[in-house]
């Protein structure tokens, strides 16, 4: 399964240092929020899909899935915008002729959009880890819920 | 690749005092990197301290000193320019007295810097100086000052993770504090619950397990609301209230009157959730207050502030791990600026002018044959002095009154009939261009100083870079403009300032810049050299005479002004995510300004039908002191007949009032009458 940037929705608070962060560090932001009807913020990067569409209709060949991973040779785009309709996640975008994506930021030890992420929303795992963390914090939560000597002190809690 | 050198330093935008490293290159900054071990962020950073470092590098950097003639800005040299301002300032002393002259300082300068700009204008024999905390916190000073003793943040933001209740009032602090959502969503795992209780959905109140959206300006009616159920359902604290506390029989009587249906009635938020906020925020081991701006910026600031004290004290919930009051203050040092005293009725430390005692203790430090014994200016008065024609000559560090004072219009008044105004700041602003005389000063990251964060940790920032162009820290500038005055004051950095301030302010009296170096945190109060500095206060007295905290009972006021006929719309004006105050650093990072470029008023859909308002539409917004347009955006965020504007942009306070609360001299920014129409 791909690595990939990925956010817990409950925690993030739509402050965009995520884009902030990835703008100072690679010149545009590749990562980009959508806050929906005012009320839930969607960070939203490339999903490092392991079967990109975005690929699919790349005429030079210049966006290829190999070894486990996208790969981008800049001198063979187009820059014909034909992966950025491809893709369903709006992920992908065209800056000055040259497609630019999530790339983890190779200098960094994390991706500067989950470092600076003031809520630790953000975080960069495999989609197969976070599954099965989101079932463990959700049988934490209801322990402490079921919890008697916890529910007796908050009666009538959510 | 090339050697890049790591530089730690202290964010220059916000209070919360977070930590990152500056890449410096060759002399220039070329980045900037986490600081996963600092206390407050743990690496994390807001949009604005990711975008910090383009003030640095920005080239609309002031780089000499300006003078204006006739034909514009003539750079001259800073020997001419420090005489000149000494020569004005010193003529208008002798022919007008010392109140004639007026001191802005800067809660964006440090401690140090803070500190000498009020000895300057005391030792000149006026108490004549203030701070931009009179437009936010003013109030947090008098009333925690007379309920508790300490106009300050009582627990270090990371214990709100310990807090088992969280009450937030009056604070967007997901847009405007944003890492403490950090520290709050910690809580929420441990199975706190959340109260958030603002006129706005905001990205707080998405944290919040109940919202509770109240009229603006109906705070008191809220939290007495609670009280009341609090009182009549025996679920007060009273051993807390027997032991810690004074005036409880007084104050209980109050409470009669605000039954959660009356409060219900006023604020408009249901009887069942102020029940509700009442209950669990008494019933939790651990509740802490979170406010901000909403509760201070109120002619009532200071009855508001006590309101959330008395709600704390009653449940005995200050002065242990979780539980506390925390006013989240706005500027990175405007904590520091209140405790060097630049404030009009206040020494450093906090003695009162006109105390004899804090008076006598001062001269003999400073070697001062007398002290003004009259309480100076505050910022709205001495804007009303200089139009009045009583104040001739003002010295502004790093402010913008213009776009950061209420009624704007009045301000520019004021400053045009000044007979000399000298401003000193890093970039050119709407305040400046009035002035007479401009000296550019270096950044937080070109020079050294001491800053106190909002939880009162006090942290050294060294330098980094060297200022661009001719620009000086505001240290070495002040000093120059002493040594003209000939006041004699003889500091070779600002670490013997700091020496100084350590002598004069008490809860500084351990706190120096070798320890600074060290640890580069402590938190006041530190009073001794080896004290640990005192995270948490209040654990066993407060910081009353007798050590007692004081329950005040308080009343509900309507604010200056209501919505009427012809001015049917409530206007309120607070920050955006994105941008900061004035916004003259905010608005020059191109990041920051090409996701918010332009001001907006945000207002109901169901409103802008009424008034074929369409999104994006240009509108004129009018109120009884001017008008101002703006790019309507319809949202659910504010209720119907309630506006909101952000005042990063020059506009919002063209509309708002200065009305004043009593005690603290804080403007209304939060309430005004405002009416609507398209262009």
């Amino acid at each position: 399964m791909p690595t990939a940037v990925y956010c817990d929705l409950s925690r993030c608070i739509g402050c965009r240092a995520c884009e902030l962060a990835c703008q100072r560090e690679n010149k545009t932001s590749r990562i980009s929020l959508e806050v929906v009807e005012g009320l839930a913020p969607v960070p939203v990067s490339c999903r490092q899909c392991e079967t990109p569409l975005c690929t699919a209709p790349c005429p030079g060949g210049a966006l290829r899935y190999e070894n486990g991973r996208l790969e981008y040779d800049a001198e063979k785009c187009t820059g014909c915008g034909l992966c950025i309709l491809a893709c369903p996640f709006g992920a992908a975008v065209l800056k000055g002729g040259v497609i630019e994506r999530c790339d983890f930021c190779p200098e960094k030890e994390i991706p500067v959009c989950v470092a600076t992420c003031p809520t630790a929303a953000l975080f960069c795992a495999e989609a197969e880890s976070f599954g099965k963390n989101i079932r463990h914090r959700n049988v934490e939560k209801m322990k402490k819920i079921l919890d008697p000597s916890i529910a007796a002190g908050r009666e009538g809690r959510r | 690749m090339e050697e890049k050198n790591l530089y730690p330093t202290i964010c220059p935008y916000c209070s919360l005092g977070c930590g990152f490293f500056l890449e410096v290159k060759e002399g220039k900054v070329a980045g900037l990197s986490y600081m996963p071990g600092h206390p407050v962020n743990e690496g994390s950073l807001c949009p604005k301290g990711n975008a910090s470092t383009e003030v640095l590098t920005h080239p609309d950097r002031l780089l000499h000193p300006l003078l204006k003639t006739e034909n514009g800005w003539k750079e001259i040299s800073w020997e001419e320019a420090l005489s000149l301002a000494a020569a004005k300032m010193g003529s208008v002393l002798q022919e007008y007295g010392p109140d004639a002259l007026a001191f802005l300082g800067s809660a964006k300068c440090s401690n140090e810097e803070n500190y000498l700009f009020q000895k300057i204008a005391r030792l000149l024999g006026t108490n004549n100086v203030d701070n931009c905390a009179r437009l936010c916190h003013a109030s947090t000073l008098t009333g925690l000052g007379k309920s508790l003793g300490a106009g300050a943040m009582t627990n270090p933001l990371s214990d709100l993770e310990n807090s088992d209740c969280i009450f937030v009032v009056g604070s967007n602090f997901a847009e405007n504090h944003p890492v403490i959502s950090r520290w709050i969503l910690r809580a929420k795992e441990r199975g706190a619950f959340v109260i958030v209780a603002d006129p706005r959905r905001t990205p707080s109140t998405w944290l919040s397990d109940l919202f509770l959206r109240l009229k603006p300006g109906t705070d008191i009616a809220l939290l007495n609301g609670m009280m009341h159920v609090i009182v009549s359902e025996g679920l007060l604290d009273r051993e807390f209230i027997r032991k810690r506390t004074r005036d409880f029989e007084g104050f209980e009587r109050i409470l009669s009157e605000y039954s959660p249906e009356a409060a219900s009635a006023i604020t408009g938020v249901p009887a069942g959730d102020i029940i509700k906020a009442a209950r669990e925020y008494a019933k939790a081991d651990a509740a802490a207050i979170l406010y901000s701006m909403g509760i201070t910026q109120h002619i009532s600031g200071t009855d508001n502030v006590i309101a959330c004290s008395d709600l704390a004290l009653i449940c005995g919930q200050v002065g242990k791990k979780g539980a506390g009051i925390f006013p989240l203050r706005g500027q990175n040092n405007v904590q520091g600026a209140c405790d060097m005293g630049s404030l009009a009725e206040y020494f450093p430390g906090y003695g009162k002018v006109g105390d004899k005692e804090a008076a006598a203790r001062l001269k003999k430090i400073w070697a001062a044959e007398k002290l003004s014994e009259k309480p100076g200016l505050t910022t709205a008065k001495m804007s009303e002095a200089a139009r009045a024609g009583k104040l001739k000559a003002l010295y502004l560090l790093g402010e913008d009154p213009v776009n950061s004072h209420p009624d704007s219009l009045n301000v520019r008044k004021a400053l045009e009939k000044l007979d000399f105004l000298v401003v000193q700041d890093i970039f050119m602003t709407d305040t400046a261009e009035y002035a007479d005389l401009i000296l550019p000063a270096a950044a937080w990251a070109e020079k050294e100083g001491s800053f106190t964060s909002t939880e009162r940790r006090v942290q050294w920032i060294s330098r980094a870079i060297a200022p661009p162009g001719e620009a000086k820290a505001d240290l070495d500038i002040l000093l120059g403009f002493a040594e003209k005055l000939g006041l004699g004051l003889e500091y070779r950095d600002a670490g013997e300032v700091l020496a100084e301030i350590s002598r004069v302010v008490p809860m500084y009296g351990g706190i120096t810049k070798e320890r600074l170096l060290q640890a580069y945190r402590v938190s006041w109060p530190c009073p001794e050299t080896g004290h640990p500095g005192t995270p948490i206060l209040h654990t066993e007295r407060f910081n009353t005479p007798d050590g007692l905290a004081r329950l005040i009972p308080v009343e509900y006021r309507s604010p200056a002004e209501s919505p009427d006929p012809a001015y049917p719309f409530l206007l309120t004006t607070g920050r955006t995510g994105l941008h900061y105050n004035g916004g003259s650093m905010s608005k020059r990072s191109s990041f920051l300004l090409e996701k918010e470029p332009e001001l907006f008023v945000e207002i109901n859909p169901s409103d802008a039908q009424t008034m074929e308002i369409e999104e994006g539409n240009n509108i004129i917004l009018e109120t009884r002191r001017g008008s101002t347009q703006a790019k309507a955006r319809l949202t659910e965020r504010v209720s119907r007949g309630v506006l909101f504007m952000p005042f990063h942009f020059s506009g919002t306070n063209m509309l708002t009032g200065d009305a004043l609360d009593r005690e603290a001299g804080i403007p209304e920014f939060k309430v005004s009458a405002c009416r609507v129409r398209r262009v």
